[in-house]
């Protein structure tokens, strides 16, 4: 490859002189170790190749050889800032084979920390979005209500964020009452001060829609064809959200929209995360109200043995479309664990969103991808 | 109800020694157990599971009708799942994708499963149009031959498909015809080792020195 | 019209901003300087697996069972039993190690531990140059265990 090494290769092309170079994997830009090699023409970007594979260390290898209990706390790892939606998505494949009955607080308790750590997610996703972009405030801001939130987080799990709270039958420990009020006090804060500061710190500013509006644009044919899910499937304008189109945990029961843009542009992308901070308040309010008493973990067999069989669980993570695809001999260690991570599809999408514009742009599509390299690589 | 110690899950039974150093193989399921073994790949399909929708359950009946190639699969629980052979991959996902009636134009994960003789390639596709559609399409490739397990590629179906296949091929090892661009994506380009999903792989590589032994 | 548009916009944007961030300065700063000023843990927060000393006996809880060993996902634990002169066995560990390169702190061996040996301590400045330093072997584990009760007790009950 010529954009090895340090120097830059030029390439001639078309009686035009190229440059390859490297973009990452050590770059401050680039989430993680992703590498990108862009081809420039001057400034504007003739080509983006992505390379993947820094954080390798092949996930669905290694929990071959683990048994069952093991595998809901490593699966944090891959997603480490949407950790539980991981785990949900684990223990609903494992639980689904094993036939094991979920108590009921339990799932309304999965649901509430799937939607704050989705909060949480689409937090860090405006603060280092906007630190792509140049503007740094926001990001201090983002990160006082991260650090709340993750307290609470640390309140109930025991961790900040790997939490390995989800077990195969339900939940590790309950939660003390006042943590409920902390957290009403969190999501309080959220809605009355902390929400309104993003839109004007950030959205509405007219630098940011500047940057983005029009910047990385994709079409819903496009997004659907190259298996876009999440955010960035709804920022092009299509309403598909795996908790409506494919009900788990008992998503049916709450009331919520599902926030779509029109352009498929990265400000429509930003702009649906930031809607979705508002509908994740909204259910977690509903759980507060419908929550149930009673135990929040079943009886499971230690040396758990699901019956032989397939199971593919979907689970809406903060990024998209988390699936699990697992298959069981009848043993006690999986015979084989598909991971589907979202950003690993989504980077698929870079070529078609950041080929043709500036570099700048190229920063800002990949951003508003939200891509973790620990689950793109796994 | 802040003191969790009745919460903790009860994994202090006997059952645990009985976790054992065995390696996961391919091996019947348990007497008990009520599904279909997995090593058999869906060969004794003649009990199909039980679908949780009705919408699911008309899908499996379009397809079953509409493309009698397919074989029906039966390991897989809550989605119709069938087997295709390998000739007939592509044409098979056209009409998975174009057909109205099914319609499935997502291609939502693209899995590779060893199970020693042969590798299954899973492709579990589902409808954005339609959300209560999806479905499960197996191939097989075979790994005797010279040419080793190959498979016609679906991305000129599903163009997503395309990273999918190169991690199939990079960690399992099957080539995928007609693909834009296969080459290695989660490994480094030099590496020689084998295929570390294949059931049959060890790691040669030198290893960091483990003062806690492993079980 | 578009560009007194944008004029307006750009100065509103730039007053919302100005706005926001002078607010702030009337508030006291969230941030903590974390090596001279170190933030509470919260109660039940967890670092890695300690073993727990017996305060009447001054013995360790652990009558070495190996269930922890078992349940450990990346068996980062490795436990030899005492014996006797007789070759009977003792009923605590000759050597209890943990390897804490490996550890992923997921709590599922205090839950597997029949004999309420072991406890998440809440130390977390654990870290060395060596990796061999990250072994730790029971006497180890038990200091580790004697500094972070302190916090927890002030903490409240445990979880």
């Amino acid at each position: 490859m010529e954009a090895q090494g340090g120097a830059p290769a030029v390439v001639e092309r078309d009686g035009r002189r190229l440059m390859k170079i490297n973009m990452g994997p050590q770059h401050p830009s680039t989430h993680g170790v992703l590498r990108l090699i862009v081809t420039l023409d001057g400034e504007v970007v003739v080509g983006v190749e992505p390379d993947i594979g820094f954080l390798h260390r092949n996930f669905e290898k290694i929990v071959e050889g683990w048994s069952y209990p093991g595998i809901v706390p490593f699966s944090d790892r891959n997603d480490y800032l949407g950790a539980i939606t991981n785990e949900v998505a684990v223990c609903l494949a494992i639980e689904r084979l094993a036939q094991i009955e979920v108590p009921p607080r339990a799932v309304y308790l999965r649901v509430l920390f799937c939607e704050l750590q989705r909060i949480l997610s689409h937090i860090l996703f405006y603060g280092t979005f906007g630190l792509d972009l140049g503007a740094f405030s926001p990001f201090m801001y983002a990160f006082r209500e991260r650090e709340w939130g993750y307290t609470l987080m640390e309140k109930a799990t025991g961790a900040r964020m790997l939490y390995a709270y989800n077990r195969i039958g339900g939940l590790r420990n309950d939660l003390p009452d006042e943590w409920f009020a902390d957290l009403e006090k969190f999501l309080v804060f959220m809605e009355r001060q902390a929400w309104p500061e993003y839109m004007g710190l950030l959205i509405e500013n007219e630098i940011f829609r500047e940057r983005t509006i029009g910047v990385g644009k994709l079409t819903p044919e496009q997004a659907i064809a190259w298996g876009a899910s999440g955010p960035v499937l709804r920022s092009t304008g299509v309403a598909w959200d795996l908790r409506k189109a494919a009900p788990y945990l008992g998503y049916e029961r709450f009331e919520f929209d599902v926030p779509v843009g029109k352009n498929g542009d990265t400000y429509d992308s930003a702009m649906v995360r930031m809607l979705e901070i508002k509908e994740s308040i909204r259910i977690i309010r509903q759980v507060l109200k419908m929550l149930p008493d009673g135990p929040v973990l079943a009886r499971v067999r230690p040396n758990l043995r699901p019956r032989a069989g397939e199971y593919y669980s979907r689970v809406e993570s903060p990024r998209g479309e988390v699936g699990v695809y697992l298959v069981s001999d009848g043993s006690a260690r999986p015979y084989r664990l598909k991971w589907r991570a979202p950003s690993f599809c989504h980077l698929q999408l870079v070529p078609a969103m950041g080929g043709g514009g500036k570099v700048a742009d190229l920063i800002a599509a990949v951003g508003s991808l939200d891509v973790i390299m620990g689950e793109v690589d796994r | 109800m802040a003191g969790g110690k009745d919460a903790t899950p009860d994994a202090t039974g006997r059952g645990a020694a009985a976790g054992g150093n065995s390696v996961p193989m391919a091996r019947p399921a348990d007497s008990g157990s009520a599904g279909p073994t997995v090593a058999a790949g869906g060969q004794d399909a003649a009990v199909a599971p039980e679908l949780p929708t009705p919408e699911l359950e008309t899908l499996r009946q379009v397809i079953a009708r509409r493309l009698s190639h397919l074989e029906p699969d039966g390991a897989t629980v809550g989605l119709p799942a069938f087997r295709v052979v390998r000739e007939r991959l592509l044409e098979t996902a056209r009409q998975w994708r174009d057909a109205p009636e099914i319609g499935l134009e997502y291609l939502s994960c693209l899995s590779g499963v060893d199970y020693r003789d042969h590798i299954d390639v899973v492709y579990h596709v589902f409808s954005v149009a339609h959300p209560g559609r999806g479905a499960v399409l197996k191939v097989a490739a075979q790994k005797t031959g010279t040419a080793g397990p190959w498979l016609p590629s679906v991305t000129a179906v599903w163009p997503g498909a395309e990273w999918h296949e190169r991690e199939v091929f990079d960690l399992l090892g099957v080539r995928f015809t007609d693909h834009p661009d296969l080459r290695r994506i989660l490994l480094p380009e030099g590496f020689s080792g084998g295929y570390p999903l294949r059931r049959d792989f060890s790691d040669e590589r030198v290893q960091r020195e483990r003062k806690v032994r492993q079980r | 019209m578009a560009l007194w548009d944008r004029v307006w916009q750009t100065g509103k944007s730039m007053v919302v901003g100005h706005a926001i961030t002078m607010r702030e300065m009337l508030h006291k700063p969230v941030t903590v300087r974390y090596p001279e000023e170190k933030p509470p843990f919260e109660r039940g927060s967890r670092s890695v697996p300690v073993l727990k000393v017996n305060e009447e006996s001054g013995r360790l809880n652990c009558v070495s069972c190996g269930l922890c060993e078992r349940a450990c996902p990346p068996s980062c634990i490795e436990i030899t039993q005492a014996m006797d002169e007789k070759g009977r066995k003792k009923p605590w560990p000759e050597t209890f190690q943990l390897d804490l390169s490996h550890c992923m702190v997921c709590n599922l061996c205090v839950e597997a531990c029949p004999f309420d040996a072991l406890e998440m301590a809440d130390v977390v400045e654990l870290g060395s140059y060596q990796v061999q330093d990250l072994i730790l072997q029971k006497g180890q584990l038990a200091e580790i265990w004697k500094t972070s009760r302190a916090l927890r007790v002030a903490g409240g009950e445990r979880l």
